[in-house]
C-alpha cells in the first residue's frame, strides 16, 4: 500500500508547483519561521507592533490590516479581537484596510484565511501592546502590574490612575514583537463569539460614499474599454475606424496601444456613447472556439499535466469482484462570480507617482504585476484597496486596476475613473473553471466500499498574480508589447487535493486510485477561483456516487456514510444536521415527487466541516425542481460573530444553490453570449428556500474558515435529493427543467 | 444637443447640462453627487439603481433625464432625517441584512414603495415586489424579515 503523500511532499513531488500549493507553502515557511520566534498569523513578516495598531491622544485606537473587506464582515470581526485583547470598547476602533502605503502585506484575501491570518496576527499584536501599556502603567504609577485593572483603555490601581491614552497617546510603541503576551481565554472575551452589529453597514443602508465606484476626485475623467469579444490573448483588431468617435462630445482622448484602445471622456454617459460607436466600428480576428456543448470533450482532450494523488491495492479487481458498482461522469460547466457590480478602478499619476484604488483582493501582489507590465518600480506605486461588490474569487477588479492605470499613464495630473459595463464583467471575468470527474467505485454484498476510481480533468483554478513579465490582468495581454496572461498550468485546486485524494482521515476506502488532470491552458476562456475552489465540483461527484452506492446497496445514505467516516468533528456535524432536519433512517428513492437530499463534505486548508440535507418537489410535467428547505450544520471552530458566520453559511448556500439549477457561461465564435442577466439567470426572491443553519460550538477550537465551507456541500445534496424525488441521476449541471425532464423521459 | 435640466431632488433642486438621453443614474451620481443609486447593471435587470420617482420605484438607470423634469426623485440619501433612520433603514441594520451591500439600496427603495403603498405586506407580497432585485451574496432571506419588521 502507497501511502498518502503528506501535502508538502506533494508539492514537493510535482514538477509544477500551483499557486494555491504555492501559497501555502509559502505558509508552511512562514508557519516554520514562526514557530522558531513563536510568531502566527501574518506576524511572521510583519513583526513591527506600530504596523498593526496605533492609539491616538484623543482616545482612539487605529487597527491596520492588509486583508480587503470584500462583503464578509472581516473589519467588524478584527476590531471584535482587537477590542477583546485591549480591553477597549469596540467604538473606539478605526480600521484602515489594505493599503500598499499604510499596511502589513498579508498576502491575497482568499480561501477563508482572513481571521486565522488577519485574526491571529491582531490577536497577538494587541495583547503584546496591553502588556506593554501594563508595564509603562505600572511604573508610572509604582504599583505592581498585578494590581492594575483596564476598563476601556482606563487603567486603574485603587485611587492611583493612568489610561493608554496618557500612556502612549500618538506616539509610537517602537517595539518588535515577541509573540510572548497571553492571549485572553474565550470565557474573557466580550466581543469575539458574539454577534456584534456590522461596522460597515449603517454607511450602506444610508447610501454614504462605501465603494471604490463612489470614489469621486476632483478632474475625474470617465473611460471604458473596447475589449475584443473573447477573454484571451490570441485576438487582435482586423480593422478600426475611430473618425467618427473622435468628434464625439466630451471626448478627452482615443488611446490605443497595441490590441488595447480605450476612449477617456469628461462625462461619464460620453464615454459610453463613445465606446458604443467605437465598437461598431471595430472588426476582431478571433480564433475558433469550440461549441459549448462540447466542452466536456475538449477538456478531456486538452493537453493536461497528469498525476497520480493516490494509487492503493488492486483497483480493477476490486471493481471486478464487487457487488454493486457505479460507473458515473460528472459535468459542471463555466459559472461566472457575477458580482452584482462590475469591475471599477480609479488611477491618477501626479508628478511620477501613481496612485490606484481597488478592489483588488492582493494589492501587494497586483502591484508588483502592474509594475512589470508599466515598466515603473514599485516604490512610484500605491495601490489602495477599497471595497467593490463582493467578489466570490476573482473577478476583474485586477484588469480594472490595470486598465485605470494604463489610462492615468496616458493623462498625467487627472484621475481616471474605468467603470466595467455588465457585459464587460460577464465576458471577460476570469470564469470559476468547468470540470468533468469520472468514478468508478463499488461495494461489496455487505456495502462496505471496496474500490474508487476517482480521475478529473479541469482548466486553471489559479490565474493571479503575475511576474516576470507575465500579468493576471487582461489589458496587459492585449499592448503592442505585451505581457503574456499569467495562469498556473495544470492547477487543479489543489486545495483539495487531501480531500479527493483519499487521506484516510476523511474517506476511509481500500483499493483506491486517484487521478488528476490539471489542463495547462485556458480551455477554452480564462479561468480562475470561484468560492468553494474545486470542492463545489468535486462534491457534487463524490457525494453523488455515494448515495447512488447506498442505495443499490439498500441502506440510508447517512448510515452509509457513518460506516467510513471516521473523523469524530464530522460524525457531529453528521449527527447535527440529522437531528435538525430530523432525518428518519431509510433508503432513498421513494419516487413520490418529494425527496430528500444528504451532502457532506470537509473544506480543507483551513479545516472546516460542513453538511447539508436539502428537501425538494420535483414536477413532473414541467421537470422544474423547488427547493423548499435546506437544513445545514457547521463546525468551523472558534466563532468570531456568530450571526456574520450565519449570513455567510445563508448567503453560501443560496449562491451554491444558484449555480447548481441555474447557472451556465454561454459562449461562441462571437464571444461570450450570458452576458446580461437574462442570460445569466441567478436565483431571485421566489426561489429562494428556508434555510436553518446549526454551528456547532467549539470555543475552544481554532478558527477554521468560513466564507467558502457551505458551497461545496449544496450541489451534491441537489442531486441526492431529485434521485429520492423522481429516481433519476443529474450528473451534467445546471438542473434546468429541460434536464430534469430529459433524465425523466430517461 | 445637450442642454439644462432641472430635477427635484430629495426635496432640493438639481440642474444640469446633459443630453436628453442621459439615463438619470449617472445625473444622480455624477452631477449630483450622490452614492445610493448604483451601477449595477445599465439594463434595468438588476434593480441596484432603483430611485423612487413620484411615488413608484424606478430604474435610474434606464429612465432618460429628460423624462423626469418636474418629477419627484427620492433616492436612499432621501429617507432618514436628521434625527433618525427611515424605519427600513433600521429594520436593514437590525436584520444585519446585507453582505456587500450593493444592492441594498435596490432592496430598500424597492420595499419602500412596496409600503408606501401596501404598509402590511404578506411575505409573498414582499418577495413578489422585489422579484426583480438581484442579491448575488444571498442575503434574500434577511431582506424579506427586514422589510417585514418595517411593516411591523
Amino acid at each position: 500500500m502507497t501511502p498518502l503523500l503528506s501535502r508538502r511532499q506533494f508539492v514537493a513531488g510535482s514538477l509544477t508547483v500551483s499557486f494555491t500549493a504555492a501559497a501555502l507553502a509559502r505558509s508552511d515557511v512562514a508557519l516554520a519561521q514562526a514557530q522558531a520566534v513563536k510568531l502566527p498569523g501574518s506576524l511572521a513578516n510583519n513583526a513591527r507592533l506600530d504596523s498593526w495598531l496605533k492609539i491616538g491622544a484623543d482616545g482612539e485606537v487605529t487597527i491596520f490590516t492588509g486583508k480587503a473587506e470584500i462583503g464578509q464582515g472581516i473589519k467588524t470581526a478584527l476590531a471584535q479581537i482587537a477590542a477583546d485583547e485591549l480591553d477597549v470598547s469596540i467604538e473606539r476602533i478605526a480600521i484602515v484596510g489594505a493599503d500598499t502605503a499604510r499596511t502589513p502585506e498579508e498576502g491575497v484575501t482568499s480561501r477563508s484565511f482572513s481571521v486565522i491570518e488577519s485574526g491571529s496576527a491582531l490577536r497577538l499584536a494587541a495583547a503584546e501592546a496591553r502588556s506593554l501599556l501594563l508595564a509603562k502603567a505600572a511604573a508610572k504609577l509604582s504599583v505592581p502590574v498585578e494590581r492594575l485593572g483596564v476598563t476601556d483603555g482606563a487603567i486603574a490601581a485603587g485611587q492611583k490612575k493612568t489610561s493608554y491614552w496618557e500612556l502612549i497617546g500618538g506616539k509610537e510603541f517602537k517595539h518588535q514583537l515577541t509573540g510572548t503576551a497571553k492571549p485572553k481565554q474565550p470565557k474573557d472575551y466580550k466581543y469575539v463569539g458574539h454577534s456584534v452589529p456590522r461596522v460597515d453597514l449603517p454607511g450602506k443602508v444610508t447610501g454614504k460614499p462605501s465603494y471604490v465606484q463612489d470614489l469621486r476626485l476632483d478632474g475625474m475623467l470617465h473611460a471604458r474599454v473596447l475589449r475584443p469579444p473573447l477573454d484571451r490573448a490570441d485576438i487582435a483588431i482586423d480593422a478600426i475606424d475611430a473618425t467618427r468617435t473622435s468628434a464625439m462630445p466630451g471626448m478627452r482622448k482615443i488611446v490605443r496601444n497595441g490590441n488595447f484602445v480605450a476612449v477617456v471622456a469628461e462625462r461619464e454617459e460620453q464615454a459610453i456613447n463613445a465606446l458604443a460607436a467605437l465598437k461598431k466600428d471595430t472588426r476582431w480576428r478571433v480564433p475558433v472556439l469550440p461549441k459549448p456543448e462540447d466542452l466536456k470533450d475538449y477538456l478531456l482532450k486538452a493537453p493536461a499535466k497528469d498525476r497520480v494523488l493516490r494509487e492503493d491495492g488492486d483497483v480493477a479487481a476490486a471493481l471486478a469482484k464487487a457487488q454493486h458498482v457505479v460507473d458515473a461522469k460528472f459535468f459542471v460547466p463555466y459559472h461566472a462570480h457575477a458580482s452584482i457590480a462590475p469591475s471599477c478602478a480609479v488611477a491618477q499619476l501626479s508628478g511620477d507617482q501613481l496612485t490606484i484604488w481597488t478592489h483588488s483582493q492582493g494589492i501587494f501582489e497586483l502591484r508588483r504585476d502592474i509594475a512589470g507590465v508599466i515598466g515603473r518600480p514599485e516604490a512610484q506605486i500605491r495601490l489602495i484597496h477599497m471595497e467593490g461588490a463582493a467578489c466570490y474569487g476573482q473577478n476583474g477588479a485586477d484588469d480594472a486596476a490595470l486598465d485605470a492605470a494604463l489610462l492615468a499613464l496616458e493623462l498625467p495630473g487627472r484621475p481616471v475613473r474605468v467603470q466595467w459595463m455588465r457585459e464587460d464583467e460577464f465576458a471577460w471575468e476570469p470564469k470559476g473553471p468547468p470540470m468533468v470527474v469520472s468514478v468508478k467505485a463499488g461495494a461489496d454484498a455487505d456495502g462496505n466500499i471496496v474500490a474508487w476510481d476517482y480521475e478529473y480533468w479541469t482548466p486553471p483554478h489559479v490565474s493571479r498574480y503575475g511576474k516576470n513579465g507575465s500579468t493576471v490582468a487582461i489589458g496587459g495581454w492585449h499592448l503592442e508589447r505585451a505581457a503574456t496572461p499569467f495562469f498556473v498550468p495544470g492547477a487543479a485546486g489543489d486545495v483539495f487535493a487531501r480531500v479527493v485524494a483519499g487521506d484516510d482521515a476523511f474517506y476511509k476506502f481500500p483499493n483506491k486510485r486517484v487521478v488528476q488532470h490539471g489542463v495547462t491552458q485556458f480551455a477554452p476562456l480564462r479561468s480562475g477561483e470561484l468560492r468553494g475552489v474545486a470542492g463545489f465540483q468535486h462534491s457534487f461527484a463524490i457525494e453523488t456516487v455515494l448515495d447512488e452506492l447506498a442505495a443499490k446497496c439498500g441502506v440510508d445514505p447517512i448510515a452509509f456514510r457513518l460506516r467510513f467516516v471516521a473523523d469524530a468533528r464530522m460524525r457531529d456535524v453528521i449527527a447535527a444536521v440529522a437531528a435538525k432536519a430530523r432525518w428518519r433512517g431509510k433508503p432513498s428513492g421513494s419516487a413520490d415527487g418529494r425527496g430528500r437530499g444528504f451532502s457532506h463534505f470537509f473544506y480543507d486548508k483551513p479545516l472546516s466541516r460542513a453538511a447539508a440535507i436539502v428537501d425538494i418537489a420535483v414536477d413532473r410535467a414541467s421537470g422544474a425542481i423547488k427547493i423548499e428547505r435546506v437544513t445545514a450544520a457547521f463546525d468551523i471552530g472558534r466563532v468570531i460573530n456568530p450571526d456574520g458566520a450565519r449570513n455567510q453559511m445563508e448567503g453560501g448556500i443560496i449562491q451554491a444553490l444558484s449555480r447548481t439549477l441555474k447557472e451556465q457561461v454561454t459562449f461562441d465564435n462571437s464571444g461570450v453570449t450570458s452576458v446580461d442577466w437574462q442570460r445569466y439567470p441567478i436565483l431571485d426572491f421566489s426561489e429562494v428556500p428556508e434555510i436553518d443553519v446549526a454551528l456547532l460550538d467549539r470555543p475552544e477550537e481554532e478558527p477554521g474558515g468560513a466564507g467558502e465551507t457551505q458551497t461545496p456541500i449544496i450541489p451534491g445534496a441537489v442531486a441526492n435529493a431529485i434521485f429520492d424525488a423522481v429516481g433519476v441521476r443529474l450528473r451534467v449541471m445546471p438542473f434546468t427543467p429541460e434536464r430534469v425532464k430529459h433524465a425523466l423521459a430517461g | 444637443m445637450a442642454r439644462q435640466f432641472v430635477l427635484e431632488v430629495n426635496g432640493g433642486r438639481l440642474a444640469v447640462e446633459t443630453e436628453a438621453d442621459t439615463p438619470l443614474l449617472y445625473v444622480l451620481r455624477n452631477d449630483g453627487g450622490l452614492s445610493g443609486p448604483k451601477f449595477g447593471c445599465g439594463l434595468g435587470q438588476c434593480g441596484a439603481c432603483t430611485v423612487i420617482l413620484d411615488g413608484a420605484a424606478a430604474r435610474s438607470c434606464i429612465t432618460a433625464v429628460a423624462s423626469v423634469e418636474g418629477a419627484k426623485i427620492t433616492t436612499l440619501e432621501g429617507l432618514a432625517t436628521a434625527a433618525s433612520l427611515h424605519k427600513l433603514q433600521q429594520a436593514f441594520l437590525d436584520e444585519q441584512a446585507a453582505q456587500c451591500g450593493y444592492c441594498t439600496n435596490g432592496m430598500i427603495m424597492t420595499a419602500k414603495a412596496l409600503l408606501d403603498r401596501n404598509p402590511h405586506p404578506q411575505e409573498a407580497d414582499i418577495k413578489q415586489a422585489l422579484m426583480n432585485n438581484l442579491c448575488r451574496c444571498g442575503s434574500h432571506l434577511r431582506v424579506v424579515k427586514a422589510v417585514q419588521r418595517a411593516a411591523g
